[in-house]
């Protein structure tokens, strides 16, 4: 047996050989980076994890290396590509062959490393965290908390010397409104594995004078890539949720909120950004505060106003009442006028029909008493031809006993019956008072004529 | 007058409820003089705090910092 033992060399060369012959050339192989070191010419050393799902408990271990030669070209690329720097605690997927050597034993080496893979397990843990608070119930819980009006008191958590620190500060101290805060920093390491315990350690702190601040602000300096995949772990966003005062962040992601953000009270962009936010929030309590103020001064001189308006207020009323009625009469008035002017135009109308019927009427009449007239006419006609002819018989028949009459007093018949008559110059003597003695007379028989001459009158 | 412990959202409800008194007329007029000395008081207040440096604040800090952060 002893004869056979084999030198530790030997029996390594053969493992070497075993596995040299046992293994293809490469594999591809998901792990979970778990301690890392680059030394001074660029090897990368590491050690490969595989946690046990439920338990976290590690079921598989390995060294590995990446050569400096391929870690310049793989470094940067799965840098860009995933947005964040290659570091402990991130799950991979690379390609490997095994090799063994007799001084250092197993290792893995790594040729090459698919960045989209650890782009997706991250995307899954986070998305993980964030279903985990969803069904907790409490992923928007520090969000229900309201801001107080006035906002500052503010606790910091952030590190020192962080260029987002110092900005923030700045811009507080140097606000235009000229508002006062309080700003008390509590330091914690703001990248990597130990971010996620020393945030929650400072919040911890907070949490001792919870009676004191008004809010938390959580802020770092962008910048240069880092390790923000702390602000997608479960522990710190749990005590974020859980927090008693309103939480702020100014994380500065370039790539989506991180679940710190999403459970947040407020989330915004970088330091600056929180600062300004807290002034705004000054700068309205204030505006409040003065429109309160301003109407408070304006409603007391109203106040004193109505009082005065008071003592008028019933003469108002009765104005107004007035007015009232004035307005019931105008628009009775109006009623009125609009019954009367609708009466009036039917009268007219009825009126207009009326005359219509009338010049008919007459028209028909006229027609009538013309046909009656010319009727009358004709019967006059009749009427006045008997007539004239009765009377032109009458006339002649009166004629011709005037010439009867003027004939029977013609003085010759007279004469004829042997009366005469006595003329003095030609004219019939009646009275002795027209002659004188002397004067010469003629005296008419009915044959005959004497003169004589007068000797004597006698009376 | 006005206490030092109250808060700015005390002072600023209180200079509420003036207001809201004077809107819906329910004063007296014989209360009004106080009600608008009050508010006065209230606003120089609430406006303070808005902008002066409180010590008792400062204090509290500085003991804050005695504590080993």
């Amino acid at each position: 047996m002893q004869a056979d033992a084999l030198s530790l060399f030997e029996l390594n060369t053969r493992i070497r050989e075993v596995i040299k012959t046992g293994t293809e050339k490469t594999y591809w192989v998901i792990g979970e980076i778990s301690e890392m070191k680059v030394n001074y010419s660029g090897h990368c050393y590491l050690e490969l994890i595989q946690k046990a799902e439920e338990s976290d408990q590690i079921v598989a271990r390995s060294r590995a290396t990446i050569w400096a030669q391929t870690f310049r070209l793989v470094k940067p690329y799965f840098e860009t590509t995933t947005g964040q720097p290659f570091v402990d605690g991130l799950g991979i997927l690379v390609k490997v062959s095994v090799e063994f050597h007799e001084t250092y034993g197993l290792s893995l080496n790594i040729h090459d490393i698919e960045p989209t893979f650890t782009v997706g397990e991250l995307a899954v843990r986070k998305q993980k965290v964030i279903e985990r608070l969803t069904q907790e119930g409490i992923i928007y819980m520090n969000r229900e908390l309201a801001l107080p009006l006035l906002c500052r008191k503010i606790a910091v958590i952030s590190s020192e010397t962080a260029a987002g620190y110092g900005d923030f500060i700045h811009q507080l101290e140097h606000n235009t409104g000229s508002y006062k805060f309080y700003c008390r920093l509590f330091p914690a390491v703001m990248q990597g594995s130990e971010a996620e315990k020393s945030i929650i350690d400072a919040l911890d702190h907070v949490y001792a004078f919870e009676d004191f601040f008004d809010a938390v602000v959580i802020i770092r300096g962008g910048g240069s890539q880092a390790d923000l995949s702390c602000f997608n772990n479960y522990w710190l966003a749990y005590h974020i949720t859980q927090f008693p005062l309103p939480v702020l962040t100014g994380i500065g992601h370039e790539q989506d909120d991180s679940v710190t953000d999403m459970v947040a009270h407020t989330r915004l962009k970088t330091p600056t950004a929180v600062a300004e936010f807290l002034i705004d929030t000054m700068a309205q309590a204030e505006e409040l505060l003065d429109e309160v103020a301003d109407r408070i001064v304006n409603d007391a001189g109203l106040f004193l106003e109505n009082r005065n308006d008071e003592l008028f207020m019933t003469i108002k009323k009765i104005q107004l009442s007035l007015k009232d009625n004035q307005h019931t009469f105008r628009s009775d008035l109006v009623r009125c006028q609009n019954v009367l002017t609708d009466r009036s135009l039917k009268v007219i109308h009825f009126q207009q029909l009326k005359l219509q019927h009338s010049e008919l009427k007459a028209e028909v009449m006229v027609d009538k008493k013309i046909t009656k007239g010319i009727q009358l006419m004709e019967t006059y006609k009749h009427l006045l031809e008997r007539e004239m002819k009765n009377y032109f018989k009458r006339v002649g028949q009166k004629l011709d006993a005037a010439v009867e009459s003027i004939r029977l007093l013609n003085p010759q018949h007279i004469l004829k019956r042997g009366y005469s008559i006595t003329l003095k110059d030609k004219k019939s003597l009646k009275d002795l008072e027209d002659i004188q003695e002397g004067d010469t007379i003629d005296t008419l028989l009915y044959k005959g004529k004497i003169q004589s001459t007068i000797k004597k009158l006698t009376l | 007058m006005i206490s030092k412990k109250m808060s700015y959202s005390e002072a600023f409800t209180e200079l509420q409820s003036i207001l809201t008194q004077l809107e819906n007329q329910e004063l007296d007029v014989d209360k009004l003089s106080d009600q608008v000395k009050k508010a006065s008081e209230l606003i120089k207040y609430c406006k303070s705090k808005l902008h002066d440096t409180e010590e008792e604040i400062e204090k509290i800090l500085k003991g804050m910092d005695n504590d080993n952060l």
